[in-house]
């Protein structure tokens, strides 16, 4: 296990990745939504109220169905994923509430927790999504 | 005239638990049978074989407007973890807890709680060799102190690694916890609860 100094380090780099990541999801979902799955994995998977969406081009109909959207984040946590669990790829849980008011809908809240991971190249670091789970608060089932 | 410039207005309706494969299923509820049994028999020491070494974990409620002494969750306010509202780095990490003893303290300290299994709604989000991702959406009560009876309703995300016997190990547990809504309080705890068994708390993944 890596000493705790390290670990803060982790801890540090989660958040600043976290805030960062929220800010651009939730903007590219609301005002530019055929980038967003510019922000996923090409094999990411998204459950979304219980539906399972996965790959590129099922995302990309999805979120074209997807009604236009108005998110407010309220809450936002992050934690470094531990090693052993991910092979060594640097990856953060980040989870977040709020409410959302999609076009033609009343506004609802939401629970989202992800998964991202680090792509790193010589020139730099992008986070992309590896997971993607959501769920309004109220569940119609 | 008409413009063809419609958008959706539908959203695609929600389903209940997703758990991908009938292979993953079973292991993932017989963990959660035996992690809340453990978790509400009002000590939680248990759950130290449920955790790995390096595990971390951390709490998070809603925003709180006004003052949190005389908010319902406020016995969570003290430990709530939410990045958006706290820049300090030194509290982040301090509310992020680290290692498998100081994950179980922490748990050991929040109220004492029973679940209602029913209520639960699973999505398995992420597996590869080595990991095991689930979010659990579900009802439980606070069976002791000032807010005995109290109905929450809780989000929580784990990420597991494989452990001996098809176990899963913790290595992230992301817990939040939120009043519940009338009509969560009005649906949960119908079914009967499990009767107390004298047999001894089933031993977890480790």
């Amino acid at each position: 296990m890596a000493a705790s100094v390290d670990f803060k380090t982790y801890v540090d780099q989660a958040c600043r990745a976290a805030e960062e990541f929220i800010n651009i999801y939730y903007e590219t979902m609301d005002k530019r939504r055929r980038m967003l799955t510019r922000l996923y994995m090409d094999k990411a998977t998204l459950i979304w109220n219980g539906n399972a969406i996965s790959g590129q081009t099922a995302l990309n109909e999805f979120f074209e169905m997807l009604p236009s959207s108005e998110f407010q984040v309220t809450m936002l946590d992050c934690q470094p994923v531990h090693e052993q669990a991910t092979q060594g790829q640097t990856t953060i849980l980040v989870v977040t509430c709020g409410s959302v008011k999609f076009d033609g809908n009343k506004q609802r809240f939401f629970n989202q927790n992800f998964l991202l991971t680090a792509q790193v190249t010589p020139a730099n670091t992008v986070w992309k999504i590896a997971s993607d789970c959501f769920r309004f608060q109220d569940l119609v089932l | 005239i008409n413009f063809d410039v419609e958008t959706p207005t539908t959203l695609p309706p929600s389903k209940g638990s997703y758990f991908s494969s009938d292979d993953l299923k079973a292991p993932v509820l017989r963990f959660l049978q035996q992690y809340y049994t453990v978790y509400d028999s009002g000590d939680r020491q248990g759950l130290l074989e449920a955790y790995h070494d390096g595990a971390c974990c951390s709490l998070s409620i809603p925003p709180i407007h006004g003052n949190p002494s005389r908010n319902t969750l406020g016995e969570y306010f003290k430990d709530s973890r939410n990045v958006k509202k706290l820049k300090d780095p030194t509290l982040r990490f301090k509310l992020l807890k680290h290692t498998r003893l100081n994950v179980v303290a922490f748990l050991n300290e929040l109220p004492k709680t029973q679940h209602d299994i029913h209520s639960f709604v699973v999505d398995i989000c992420a597996q590869t060799n080595t990991l095991l991702s689930f979010v659990v959406h579900g009802i439980f009560k606070e069976v002791d102190g000032k807010a005995r009876d109290s109905v929450r309703a809780f989000d929580r995300m784990f990420v597991t690694v494989p452990a001996v016997n098809n176990g899963l190990c913790i290595v992230n547990d992301k817990l939040f916890v939120r009043n519940a809504t009338t009509e969560e309080i009005r649906k949960a705890f119908v079914m009967p609860a499990p009767t107390p068994s004298s047999s001894p708390v089933p031993t977890l993944s480790a």
